[in-house]
């Protein structure tokens, strides 16, 4: 799980308590909306650390590439290799996101904010497959369909209508979090920065979207890729595949590295660090309220389908 | 020590350079048409004007991932008036080969947030009104 992906801390414990008061908040939420006072049927257990773990994205990405792994093989059945051969090697978790961490809000050591700035590296990508080919074509949407039926009945309703689920809540997640932050945040982190050495070239404007990127200084690019501009020359009857696209890093310059320890260091002192995971935690906590029949009523769809997707690909 | 930084960029210059994309990314329309043709990602925007009541169509298609939407250039019907993709869509098709499909844009502190996840030939209307650019296949 992305939750283990950072270290203890003193963030982290300071977390925990936050996540444990309001796990607390969250249960007797759920045990209140649900008959007879007793926990809702199918939504298990609540992740104290995160009421959102109850949202399966491990499993939505396991069948999602169950899917797309059953096509392939498919369609190389039927004499097109190009997607079987060119597919990622291992599915990707759905809303991995909702797994909030400190980590969410960008690095929590001077150490990694040095190295990183306030860019992402960037992850590969796979080819693109394009077809100008009529069998091609009518080849997948068959395959695709066959995909689906050997999950199960119905996969495709459940399957999408969790995605739905995911998207109402991605939607609204981080900008509910936002608008519950202390309003003189903006004013502190300003503060903050100036104290540092920094400004902002239009105050009322960091004031109202308070971003590192109104400081002034020089932000770094993503590597760039090898491959540019790439467009399929659509000859009718061929099927053509794009380059992949590898990872690449992010370089970030002398003085946005500077900038990032500063900033982190003034979202501790400001206590926007910390306001940011307390929101959070709560924002999820209605969130999982909110669409709690949808979670009871997917859940177990969600499983069931993916427990015949690794029966069907082999993976766990 | 540092000293004071001087004011070198507005506001929106200073979100384009965070925002630039990887120049592999920058010629990328697709197939070129103004259809949203199969295994291409497409974005339909709508825009209000004075003069145009600008409903694009499939307004800008992609192949890849595409870190700036705020650099896409797209154009009303007729090509009578123009303006920037940025995270003015309202409409998304994900017709992409392989990849579902994250759409991305900055929280108010300026950290790079996911407000969407397209599956695989998902097509619809929804409104994530942070969607200034999109991922495949991304892994957080």
């Amino acid at each position: 799980m992305a939750s283990e992906r950072w270290s203890p801390s003193t963030s982290e414990r300071r977390w925990a308590r936050l996540a444990a008061a309001a796990t607390a908040a969250l249960v007797a939420a759920l045990t209140a909306t649900a008959c007879g006072g007793d926990p809702p049927a199918g939504l298990g257990a609540v992740d104290e650390r995160n009421p959102l773990a109850v949202f399966l994205g491990e499993s939505l990405g396991l069948i999602d590439y169950a899917q797309l792994k059953l096509r392939n093989e498919c369609l190389a059945g039927a004499g097109y290799p190009q997607n079987l051969e060119t597919m990622m090697d291992q599915p990707v978790p759905a809303f991995s996101m909702f797994v909030i961490t400190p980590r969410t809000f960008g690095p929590t050591t001077e150490q990694e904010a040095r190295r990183i700035g306030f860019g992402r590296d960037e992850q590969a990508e796979p080819s693109p497959v394009v077809s100008s080919d009529p069998n091609y074509d009518r080849a997948i949407d068959s395959c695709g369909g066959k995909a689906w039926d050997r999950l199960g009945d119905d996969v495709q309703d459940a399957y999408y209508a969790y995605f739905d689920l995911g998207n109402k809540i991605s939607g609204t997640l981080m900008t509910t979090i936002s608008e519950r932050l202390d309003k003189s945040l903006p004013a502190k982190m300003l503060a903050c920065v100036r104290a540092a050495g920094y400004d902002a070239d239009d105050e009322r404007q960091f004031l109202k979207t308070p971003r590192p990127a109104l400081l002034g200084v020089p932000f770094g690019t993503v590597d760039p890729a090898p491959d540019t501009g790439w467009r399929p020359a659509r000859k009718p009857g061929t099927i053509e595949v794009g380059p992949a696209i590898p990872a690449r890093p992010y370089r970030p310059t002398a003085q946005e590295s500077e900038l990032a320890v500063a900033w982190l260091r003034c979202r501790e002192q400001t206590t926007l660090a910390d306001q940011q995971l307390t929101a959070a935690i709560s924002v999820q906590k209605e969130l999982v309220a909110k669409h709690e029949t949808s979670f009871v009523e997917l859940n177990p769809r969600i499983r069931r389908i993916a427990k015949q997707a690794t029966e069907l690909i082999g993976t766990s | 020590m540092r000293k004071v930084k001087a004011a070198v960029a507005g506001a929106v210059i200073g979100l384009a350079v965070l925002l630039t994309p990887a120049a592999a990314q920058a010629e990328d329309n697709g197939n070129g048409n103004s259809t949203c043709d199969r295994y291409e990602i497409c974005f339909r925007a709508l825009e209000s004007h004075t003069r145009f009541s600008v409903n694009w169509n499939f307004s800008h298609s992609f192949y890849y991932s595409y870190g700036a939407h705020s650099l896409i250039r797209v154009y009303n019907n007729d090509h009578a008036w123009s303006g920037t993709l940025g995270n003015k869509a309202i409409g998304f098709w994900n017709r992409d080969s392989e990849c579902r499909v994250q759409i991305l844009d900055y929280d108010t502190y300026g950290y790079e947030w996911f407000y969407a996840d397209l599956p695989r030939d998902y097509r619809g209307d929804a409104g994530y009104s942070m969607n200034d650019a999109h991922k495949r296949c991304n892994r957080w």
